[in-house]
């Protein structure tokens, strides 16, 4: 039964090549447009999931209220660092400090971020929290004094027209760094034109005496909530700020998360919701191709009538064409909008120097545009079935 | 012009699918239109915000730190300006006035709550006062800016004075910064910049006694140029200006000059780039309204075929036939264009209506000449382009063929 609706349609169809084929373009390239911004969008939030799941749940992030980028709060001491660790639960806190300070190499200078680092056995929790990983040389160890470890876009010669080599010296703020390592691209413009030295040397070269940020490593025989709530009250004691008033905030990983994922969320809403256009514009083309159809039709559906086809049937008969053209519609518009955005990652992965951005197709976007391809040419195809089902057939023979 | 209005009597004949067709492009232009006319609004009031700092300024900031880090990112800054480099400044032709401001985070006290904000360290001398009058972002709302001879006395944001207490704040309170106590002498209208808002000024020399600071480091220094000067002339002055006095080589300046209009471009480019993508993507709907165009054309090639033959052999040659279809496709297009236009409009004036009601009352919308011109002629565009394949298959058709057709 379902075959015979089958093959009449698909060759009803195929009697209008160039207008199915028209058709079929349309759903493709809208359907194409959702898939690709959906699996770029999905892609995105999946990457940063996995940097996050690589930091550890484990971490707990110190910082001074910040208006944007700079901190209004007050940074903290190495006193404070001192209570953090040994707030019950932290198994080590690592801290830093930040500048933009001058750096000078192969005759040229640049005004670049330099970050003081604890060298001692925290970095393990900066490495994992930063997900720094040394491509070329070592990463800095404790008995290190003026040595540097840089961003992955000094050694492409993308900050200093040379490119900077290991043992290569580099001098910050008027002070010679011998470079130890180079690290691995990270994907973001700040990280990988980061100079890191270490943090006692931090303080006499970038004349600072306070930590822009501390971040802690929780015990997992700990409840990570209850050592970041710990942490907080640690430092508004000493600080003598009530709750509420503090000029600081502590974040576990899971928070930080969050907050990412609620930006991309709304992003990607904002993205499919434009998109939304072209679907609606391609389901008024499916619409139109079959209501044409249907009048093209009269005296085939006056005929099929007359040798007693029910209403249901003719109707039937439409809906079926109308799902073969959002069939193949949607087939074809994953292909093409799954490989736009495999070409998006390639090109916004060699310009970021690192593979942040993985799109798969997995089976949720293909379910979701398939239903979507063919709701649309349900949803369209439903007033000219219903037209051509309620004609009369003598009126309909006539013409 | 005979062309036209064949094309146009043809569409009466062939409403309903016509129309259902015009639908397609009605979405889509409208949907263009509302966009980019938003962004267009929303870019004009970002920029206007700029604008208000004065649009003859320009800013002196130590080394990178306004690229990389905003109007704050100085506190980053290992390097400084100080009082010679102003005095350089304000030497240089062309320049009307210079003031150097300092800044830092600092807690104040009102009420018995504590709260962090920006405290700047404002020169008070006369130049500084002039440039302050004429710039409208910190004008005052109540009482007066800091003038000569001001001690203890502080100019407050209007955020400070009103939300940030449980009491209001009002002139010749009295207010604890970093432990003295300052009389409110002034009290700052509301400005489109939010960290203005948060702001309190106190004279430079207090403000250096509270941070125990010996000599000015600026964060940055704002200039004013003089009627009749080309800012980008002075500009490069101050640089080249500058660089003599730090002995500092082309290239390797450790400051860096700015104009107002380049700070409004930087982020203009950037609003743009977001419209242009925004815009992008609803831009793929007139594809695929174009696309149905051309299959509503294909459709009446076919069904006036034996018309065509009729033409044909009455002595129509091929380039008549494609343009009474190109004209149709074309006109098919620019309907479509010319009421998404109108929807599009009322889309985007309803949107600000509604922001307007909710608070954000300086979206404005505006629809330019250009706009208008634009979506008319690609709505035209993308339907003629629609066309061309079927008017082709028209126009290439043998007529003895075509009269033979039922």
């Amino acid at each position: 039964m379902m075959s015979d609706y089958l093959t009449i349609s698909s060759r009803n169809l195929s009697r209008r090549k160039t207008r199915t084929f028209l058709t079929l373009l349309g759903i493709l390239i809208a359907i194409g447009a959702l898939v690709a911004l959906v699996s770029l969008s999905n892609g995105l939030m999946h990457s940063v999931e996995e940097v996050f799941e690589q930091m550890g749940r484990d971490k707990i992030m110190v910082m001074p209220t910040l208006a944007g980028f700079v901190p209004i709060g007050e940074q903290f001491s190495s006193y404070e660092h001192d209570a953090i660790k040994r707030v019950p639960g932290v198994i080590d806190a690592a801290a830093m400090t930040f500048k933009i300070g001058l750096a000078e190499f192969g005759g040229e200078t640049a005004f670049v971020y330099v970050s003081g680092v604890s060298t001692d056995s925290s970095m393990r929790v900066l490495e994992d929290m930063q997900n720094l990983v040394v491509e070329d040389g070592r990463n800095l160890i404790s008995q290190d004094r003026f040595r540097a470890v840089v961003g992955c876009r000094y050694a492409q010669g993308r900050v200093f027209s040379r490119e900077v080599k290991v043992r290569d010296t580099i001098t910050v703020e008027g002070h010679r760094f011998k470079v130890a390592g180079i690290l691995e691209c990270i994907g973001s413009e700040q990280d990988d034109t980061t100079i890191m030295i270490p943090l006692d040397v931090s303080k006499e070269v970038l004349n600072v005496d306070k930590y822009f940020s501390v971040v802690a490593q929780a015990s997992p025989a700990f409840e990570i909530d209850e050592v970041a709530n710990e942490v907080e009250k640690r430092i508004r004691d000493i600080r003598g700020q009530k709750e509420g008033d503090q000029d600081f905030s502590v974040q576990t990983s899971d928070q930080l998360l969050e907050t990412f994922n609620q930006t991309v969320g709304m992003i990607s809403v904002l993205l499919v919701a434009l998109s939304l256009v072209s679907i609606i514009v391609a389901g008024v083309v499916i619409m139109n191709t079959l209501y044409t159809n249907v009048l093209e039709r009269r005296r085939e559906i006056g005929v099929m009538k007359s040798i007693g086809a029910k209403n249901y049937h003719i109707a039937l008969l439409f809906l079926t064409e109308a799902l073969i053209i959002s069939l193949a519609g949607g087939l074809l518009g994953l292909g093409l909008g799954f490989g736009v955005s495999k070409i998006v990652q390639v090109v916004a992965n060699s310009y970021l120097g690192a593979d942040i951005l993985i799109v798969r197709l997995d089976l949720y976007l293909f379910s979701f545009a398939m239903l979507f391809s063919i709701g649309l040419g349900m949803f369209a195809s439903f007033y000219p079935a219903m037209k051509a089902a309620k004609m009369h057939p003598v009126d309909a023979m006539r013409e | 012009m005979e062309v036209l209005l064949l094309a146009a009597k043809h569409l009466r004949r062939l409403s309903f699918r016509s129309w259902v067709t015009i639908i397609g492009i009605v979405i889509s232009v409208a949907a263009i239109v509302a966009l980019t006319s938003l962004g267009d609004g929303l870019r004009t009031a970002v920029t206007g915000q700029f604008e208000q700092l004065g649009a003859n300024r320009i800013i002196v900031s130590p080394g990178r730190s306004f690229e990389l880090g905003g109007p704050l990112g100085a506190s980053f800054s290992t390097t400084s300006l100080g009082e010679r480099d102003l005095d350089e400044i304000r030497r240089v032709t062309g320049v009307e006035l210079a003031t150097g401001v300092m800044t830092k985070p600092g807690t104040i006290e009102f009420a018995g709550k504590e709260i962090n904000t920006f405290v700047a360290g404002a020169e008070i001398d006369s130049d500084t006062i002039r440039l302050a009058m004429q710039t409208d972002d910190i004008k005052a709302e109540k009482g007066r800016f800091l003038r000569e001879g001001d001690q203890r006395s502080v100019y407050i944001g209007s955020r400070i004075a009103y939300d940030m207490f449980e009491r209001e704040i009002r002139l010749g309170d009295k207010l604890v910064i970093e432990s003295r106590r300052f009389n409110v002498v002034g009290i700052q209208a509301e400005s489109s910049i939010p960290f203005n808002n948060r702001m309190i000024r106190i004279p430079i020399d207090e403000f250096k006694d509270i941070f125990g600071i010996r000599d000015s480091e600026y964060n940055m220094i704002i200039v004013s140029v003089a009627d009749g000067y080309d800012i980008d002339l002075v500009s490069d002055r101050i640089t080249r200006a500058l660089r003599r006095f730090r002995r500092v080589k082309e290239g390797q300046e450790d400051f860096e000059v700015q104009t107002t209009q380049q700070i409004i471009s930087s982020y203009e480019t950037l609003l743009t780039v977001v419209q242009m993508v925004v815009v992008g993507i609803v831009s793929i709907s007139l594809v695929v309204g174009g696309i149905g165009i051309s299959n509503t054309m294909f459709t009446s090639v076919l069904e006036r075929t034996r018309e065509i033959g009729v033409m044909k052999s009455i002595g129509a040659r091929n380039g008549h036939i494609m343009s009474i279809f190109l004209m149709e496709s074309g006109f098919l297009g620019l309907v479509g264009g010319i009421i998404g236009l109108a929807v599009g409009a009322l889309l985007a004036f309803s949107v600000e209506f509604t922001a307007g009601l909710a608070g954000f009352g300086m979206i404005k919308v505006s629809i330019s000449a250009g706009l208008i011109l634009f979506a008319l002629a690609f709505s035209f565009g993308v339907g003629v382009l629609s066309g061309v394949i079927p008017a082709l298959r028209a126009a290439r058709l043998n007529p003895a063929e075509t009269l033979r057709y039922e």
